[in-house]
C-alpha cells in the first residue's frame, strides 16, 4: 500500500468539505482514520468510539459528513444515527456507515436507517478522503 | 492529498500498522476468551475490518472465515492464530 499518496492538493480546499466526524469502536481503526482523512486528506477530524461520544461531540464540532461504524458495542450504528439525527446541527448532514464485507447482504436494511451511503470494511485509507466526497455532494444534493 | 514521497506519512503510517500488529496477541486473548459466539463474532469482525485497513488482507480473509460457527470456521481460528505468530515474529527489531 503506497500512503504517500497522489498529487495534488487537499482535497478539503477544493471540494468545500471540512470537518468529518468518524465514529468507530476499534482503536487501530480510529488511527488509520484519522490518519487518512486529516493527515492525507486535509480534513478536521472529529474522531469518536462510541455512539454516545458522538452525541455529545456532533453539537459542538458541527460536522459536514459522519463515517459511522455499524457494528458497536452499546449503541449500534444505526441507533446513533437516530439519535443523531434529532439533534439541530444534524439536520442534512450525509452520514455514511463504515460496514464489513461480511454485513453487505444487510445493506438494503442498513440504508433504510437513513443513511446516505455505505463504504465497505476494509477501506484504503488512501482513496477514502476522495471517496468520501461522492456521499457529500449526494447529500447537498449536487 | 499528501505529495508524492511524503516520507513523513509513510513513516507515520507505519507506525501506526506496528502498533495494530503489536496488538494481535491481544486481540486473539480478546477471540478466544469471549464468552459466547456473539462476542467472537464481534471480536473476528473487528480484527478483519481492521487487517484490511492495514493492507493485511489474508489476515482479514481469515478473520472473516473464522467467523462462522462450524468446524470450518475453527479451523480457519488455527490458520488465523499462525498468521498472527508470523506477522508478529516478522515485526521489525
Amino acid at each position: 500500500m503506497n500512503v504517500s499518496g497522489q498529487p495534488g492538493v487537499e482535497l478539503s480546499e477544493v471540494d468545500g468539505l471540512k470537518r468529518v466526524m468518524c465514529v468507530e469502536d476499534d482503536a487501530d481503526i480510529r488511527l488509520v482514520l484519522e490518519f487518512s482523512l486529516a493527515r492525507l486528506g486535509g480534513y478536521e477530524v472529529c474522531v469518536c468510539a462510541s455512539g454516545l461520544e458522538a452525541l455529545e461531540r456532533a453539537p459542538a464540532f458541527a460536522p459536514e459528513l459522519v463515517l459511522l461504524d455499524v457494528m458497536m458495542p452499546g449503541m449500534t450504528g444505526p441507533q446513533t444515527l437516530e439519535r443523531l439525527r434529532e439533534l439541530p446541527v444534524m439536520q442534512g448532514v450525509p452520514v455514511v456507515f463504515l460496514t464489513a464485507k461480511a454485513m453487505q447482504r444487510d445493506m438494503e436494511d442498513i440504508l433504510q436507517h437513513g443513511a446516505t451511503g455505505v463504504i465497505v470494511k476494509p477501506f484504503d485509507p488512501v482513496t477514502l478522503p476522495k471517496d468520501i466526497l461522492v456521499y457529500w455532494e449526494h447529500g447537498r444534493g449536487r | 492529498m499528501t505529495q508524492p514521497g511524503d516520507d513523513e506519512a509513510a513513516a507515520r503510517f507505519a507506525a501506526i500498522e506496528q502498533q495494530f500488529v503489536a496488538g494481535l496477541p491481544r486481540r486473539l486473548q480478546e477471540i478466544d476468551a469471549a464468552p459466547d459466539a456473539q462476542a467472537r463474532y464481534a471480536a473476528l469482525h473487528r480484527l478483519a475490518g481492521a487487517a484490511g485497513a492495514f493492507g493485511h488482507a489474508r489476515l482479514g480473509e481469515l478473520a472473516r472465515q473464522a467467523m462462522g460457527t462450524d468446524a470450518a470456521a475453527d479451523a480457519t481460528l488455527q490458520v488465523l492464530r499462525e498468521e498472527i505468530s508470523r506477522l508478529v515474529d516478522a515485526r521489525p527489531g
